[in-house]
């Protein structure tokens, strides 16, 4: 919404205050300042052309404009340009809204020192200014120039000697709806100025019906309109909050309807019939529609019916005020001061206009209910400890209150339908005293205690998957449905769709985090950066269920060190140790069980990729590679793993148990064997790492030649109890031997 | 001839020497079984017992003397060839650094951790909601009206089953007091996670972000703990310095509602671009929860209060760090994420 301050400014007393104070006063009031415009423009001043002469063979004309103080030459491009009219002047100096800072110039061979300007140079909007007006110079007519004579500060003339403050609204504010209603709110600041009373003589009378589905007049007269005069200061006013002037008398309305924030409707007469001296109203709105009937002779005050101010809206395209106003909270009581308003201002201003008396007509009024609370509450609620006296002082300012012994009654006026219990009273109270007259205070009971919930768990995510040099991802969770048709890994059912989606692209709640971060590590690496390395920590959600999930994408090598060759293989055993490290870090038991992928997907290699599953059948994780023949390219290659944090964390918790240190020396021994591509160490390791004393196991070497694979692995030995002699030793290296041939294997 | 001679000449040919090998040899040559000390005794075979005594003795102190001096140049040879080996060992310590980089948490993360750790000494319980949430819980208990312009489906994004994509957090507050147990005389909650709104993306939109709500309910909660809260977490967030100033506001759920500025980290209220020269910075929305959302949540309104507010984290991200469009947030350039590698 709009405010002029220089209308505020006639309402108001006291007002002289700066565009800093008016803000705080508004914010103290719940007002929200959006923007200040300061529209005035130093250098715009009246000017006559005394002569004129086109140039020939050119689009100029040469003027001379008479300033007042001087005379000077002007070259102007617009055709209506002619001798005896009165036009603005951008003196040289003046810089214009548009950018344009005047000099002197030569064009052509021709001095010219200064502009004459059309309004959209001098910073009114141009989407908002009449079209007979638009792009062409404006004559200003004689009458209303000779009161400018004095100044010629051509400001004054068109109202740019103002400042237009753009204000936001809470939604509970509807009772906001016009510049009065915002002189009301500062009239506790500033008390308001007395109205100039002048009666108009009052001529017409008739009964009159207004019949329509839409409409529910409450008040409404006839109006004689005499000739609209367009160059009317309501004309720029209009424009400078926001509306497009039709340069016809239902601008007046609109003006009325800014300002009361009640929507003045007009009819004309002519097509209404009369029957029995009544009146007969038919929906067609004269202030509604922009470009109809001239002028009207009939007008209403109206409450609109919401859905016909919509329907209006779309239909005509309209600047919405009237929609917006009539939305908002119109109650009877401001609809007579509103007609009130009307009447007086045409009396001031418009002369040429007659009015006849105000009918009212039966509607159930608004009325207003009060609400009753106590001094305790408020002070409970605001921590505060004022006395009964003061809280009527504070809220008398605004409200019709009363205090009977604790118990205060307030009755806001019917506009304000967002006051209806106790806790809007302490809200008004705060207000009207100011939120700074609250002091801070630590409730009696704040306890710092350990807090409980599930952030611990997560930072210790976080902290393992940084320390390997991943670094965090935020996406989107939306995603399109062929992702989701695509990959299913952890079997989700009931999947959320977006009814009504921004686009294809964002329409389903994601199955896995695994896509998004694939184009999160595309896009880095289009972006030139290096080592990519990406993690993600994000809820999957379903329609009856949401666990957390973490994604790890990285590329196949990382290059640690370019002159010493240094490098770390980030392929599946990387990110294997990275999963085992994290159950270590959450205290999980690893009891998982792995298995290959299953094949019928295109998304990971069947061969290259694990799927790990807890004792009932969950998936838990799958680490492995993106499958070569995948259908994107630029995903190819790259070492993936996403776990389901929550199904992990079902698992069983180990208990920290410290062993004693060991006083013997470890053994080591060292075994190599031959076992066929297609078989597998599953068991052969899981046996040996069951041995008695056996602590460790560690591969350091494998290749494979003529179809089988060589395996090297070492065992370490250790006992808390015992050195081992020599004989000992030898057993546990004939188990291991022997698990290794029952095993398939062959001894090397 | 002359022993003293000898140990001169020793003493020459055994610091010519360049190896500790030739050392040796070259001792050997003066005073080993052949050498030239021995020469001289064998050459006294003739000579009186005084003459040998005398001799003798100067050719055992010569053997010593000789043995010290190779003894010494040995060790100057060992000293020399340390250092050399040392020379040939060394690096350029001025080449580049190995490339190992420790991960770096996403700023969202690192504004979340700064707001949670607040609270969570303050003995908040934290939690993350559900994303999907029923229709229920993210408007009907928080007492938005059947006709609130959020309900629209142009702003939120419905699903199946009376479900939709939560529009706040503020569900985790009517999930939290649903089934609270009154077991403690107050109970504090702050919830976070991804919000969805049905917004085009733009420099300053996002159709999806990240928010934390909070709430503190319990006998005796006012709007003067709430400021007191405010302040604390202002002052945490931003420096000891900064003020904070309420504005009243409107929001269905509470009663009375303010919106939060802050005096403006960056030129302490004076005016700059990031405040728009006001001096202050809007930064929450906060109040007393409405009794009408507690009744609904099966709160009663005339024992509790309690106070709830709700941060946009992107916007304190954006602001406290300079992020000009929110876009960038969600892109996730590694090398913007890992700027924030201290945190």
């Amino acid at each position: 919404m709009l405010l002029s301050k220089n209308y505020l400014s006639s309402k108001l007393n006291n007002f002289n205050i700066s565009n800093e104070k008016l803000e705080e006063e508004l914010n103290n009031l719940g007002i929200e300042v959006e923007t200040d415009d300061n529209l005035y423009v130093p250098g715009l001043k009246l000017g006559y052309v005394k002569e004129c002469d086109k140039i020939p063979e050119t689009k100029l004309s040469k003027a001379i404009v008479d300033l007042g103080d001087s005379e000077t030459q002007i070259l102007c491009g617009c055709p209506s340009i002619k001798k005896g009219i009165y036009v603005i002047v951008a003196t040289v100096g003046t810089t214009l809204p548009i950018g344009i800072k005047i000099g002197k110039r030569k064009m052509i061979g021709h001095e010219s020192n200064g502009m004459i300007c059309g309004l959209d140079e001098i910073g009114f909007n141009p989407k908002l200014i009449p079209d007979e007006w638009k792009d062409k110079i404006l004559h200003i007519p004689k009458k209303l120039a000779e009161k400018y004579l004095d100044t010629r500060d051509a400001n004054e003339i068109v109202a740019l000697n103002d400042e237009i403050i753009e204000i936001s609204l809470t939604a509970n504010r509807n009772d906001i709806a016009g510049q009065n209603d915002v002189v009301e709110e500062l009239s506790i600041f500033h008390s308001k100025k007395r109205a100039k009373k002048q009666e108009l003589e009052l001529t017409y009378n008739h009964n009159v019906s207004v019949e329509s589905d839409y409409i529910k007049g409450l008040y409404s007269a006839r109006i004689e309109t005499g000739e609209y005069d367009k160059y009317n200061k309501i004309t720029f006013e209009l424009i400078k909050l926001g509306v497009k002037p039709t340069l016809k008398f239902q601008d007046i309305m609109t003006y009325m309807t800014l300002n009361t924030g009640v929507v003045f409707t007009g009819f004309n007469e002519e097509i209404t019939v009369n029957s029995d001296n009544e009146i007969r109203v038919n929906d067609k709105l004269i202030g509604l529609e922009p470009n109809q009937e001239p002028n009207p002779n009939f007008i209403t005050l109206s409450v609109l019916d919401k859905q016909y101010s919509r329907f209006m809206s779309r239909k005509e395209k309209l600047t919405n005020i009237f929609v917006t106003k009539s939305l908002r909270g119109i109650c009877s009581s401001k609809i007579e001061i509103a007609y009130r308003y009307f009447r007086d201002f045409i009396a001031n201003h418009l002369p040429q206009v007659k009015i006849s008396k105000l009918i009212e007509h039966k509607n159930t009024p608004n009325i207003s209910k009060p609400v009753t609370t106590t001094v305790e509450y408020i002070n409970e609620l605001l921590g505060t400890e004022l006395t009964p006296n003061k809280i009527h002082k504070i809220l008398s300012q605004k409200y019709e209150c009363s205090l009977l012994v604790n118990v205060i009654k307030v009755t806001p006026p019917c506009s304000r339908f967002d006051i209806n219990i106790p806790a809007d009273i302490a809200e008004e109270v705060a207000i009207l005293m100011g939120y700074d007259q609250i002091a801070p205070k630590a409730y009696d009971g704040i306890q710092l205690n350990q807090a409980k919930g599930e952030y611990s768990e997560l930072s210790k995510i976080k902290s393992t998957i940084l320390s390997f040099g991943f670094n965090e991802t935020v996406t989107y969770n939306l995603v399109n449905k062929n992702d989701n048709d695509l990959w299913n890994p952890f079997n989700l059912e009931n999947q959320v769709q977006v009814l009504k989606p921004i686009s294809q692209e964002r329409e389903f709640m994601r199955n896995s985090l695994l896509f998004q971060n694939l184009r999160t590590y595309d896009y880095n690496k289009k972006q030139g950066n290096k080592n990519i390395k990406l993690f993600e920590l994000a809820n999957i959600s379903t329609l009856n269920s949401s666990e957390l999930h973490l994604c790890l994408v990285c590329g196949q090598e990382e290059s640690i060190n370019g002159f010493t060759g240094e490098k770390i293989k980030t392929d599946f055993y990387y990110l294997k140790s990275i999963f085992i490290n994290l159950m270590n870090k959450l205290g999980i038991k690893n009891d998982l069980e792995m298995e290959y992928i299953n094949p019928n997907q295109n998304i990971l290699h069947p061969n290259k990729t694990a799927v790990f599953k807890n004792n009932i059948n969950e998936v838990v994780a799958y680490i492995g590679e993106t499958h070569p023949f995948m259908k994107n390219k630029n995903f190819k290659g790259l070492n993936v793993m996403e776990v389901n944090i929550d199904v992990l964390l079902k698992n069983t918790k180990v208990k920290i148990k410290p062993k004693p240190i060991s006083q013997f020396s470890t053994i080591k021994k060292d075994f190599s064997f031959f076992l066929g591509k297609d078989e597998s160490v599953k068991d052969l390791f899981k046996q040996i790492k069951e041995l008695n004393y056996v602590k460790d196991l560690e591969v350091f070497d494998l290749f494979e030649k003529d179809g089988e694979k060589s395996i090297a692995f070492s065992i370490y030995i250790n006992s808390n109890e015992k050195t081992f002699t020599s004989e000992e030793i030898q057993d546990i290296s004939t188990k291991v031997t022997n698990i290794i041939v029952s095993q398939n294997g062959q001894l090397r | 001839m002359d022993i003293k001679k000898i140990i001169l000449e020793a003493k020459q040919a055994i610091e010519a020497c360049t190896n500790i090998n030739e050392v040796n040899n070259t001792k050997s040559q003066f005073i080993g079984k052949k050498g030239k000390i021995t020469d001289v005794l064998s050459s006294l075979k003739d000579a009186s017992v005084e003459i040998k005594k005398t001799i003798g003795k100067d050719a055992n102190m010569a053997r010593g003397e000789i043995s010290k001096i190779a003894a010494m140049h040995i060790l100057n040879l060992q000293a020399e060839m340390n250092k050399k080996q040392l020379e040939e060992e060394k690096i350029d310590i001025f080449m580049p650094e190995s490339n190992l980089k420790i991960g770096s948490l996403h700023p969202l993360t690192v504004v979340t951790n700064e707001i949670a750790e607040f609270f969570h000494k303050m003995g908040f319980e934290i939690n993350f909601g559900q994303e999907v949430e029923e229709i229920e819980y993210n408007f009907d208990k928080l007492n938005l009206p059947a006709d609130h312009p959020a309900r629209s489906d142009t702003d939120t994004f419905y699903t199946f089953n009376q479900r939709l994509l939560r529009t706040h957090c503020t569900n985790i507050t009517a999930r939290n007091l649903s089934k609270w147990k009154k077991d403690a005389y107050s109970l504090k909650v702050i919830g976070t996670g991804n919000v969805y709104r049905n917004d085009e993306d733009d420099a300053t939109h996002s159709h999806q972000f990240k928010q934390i709500d909070g709430f503190h309910v319990g006998e005796g909660v006012s709007f003067a703990n709430l400021k007191w809260t405010l302040l604390k977490l202002s002052k945490h967030l931003f420096g000891e310095e900064t003020k904070i100033r309420l504005r009243p506001s409107f929001f269905p759920f509470t009663e009375p509602s303010v919106e939060v500025d802050i005096s403006c980290f960056k030129c302490q209220g004076n005016g700059c671009g990031i405040c728009k020269q006001t001096g202050w910075i809007e930064i929450l929305g906060a109040g007393m929860l409405n009794p009408k959302v507690l009744e609904n949540c099966g709160v009663d309104s005339s024992k509790y209060n309690g106070y709830a507010f709700g941060i946009g984290i992107d916007r304190v991200a954006m602001l406290k760090y300079g992020i000009e469009d929110i876009r960038n947030i969600y892109k996730n350039n590694v090398e913007f994420i890992r700027e924030w590698v201290s945190k």
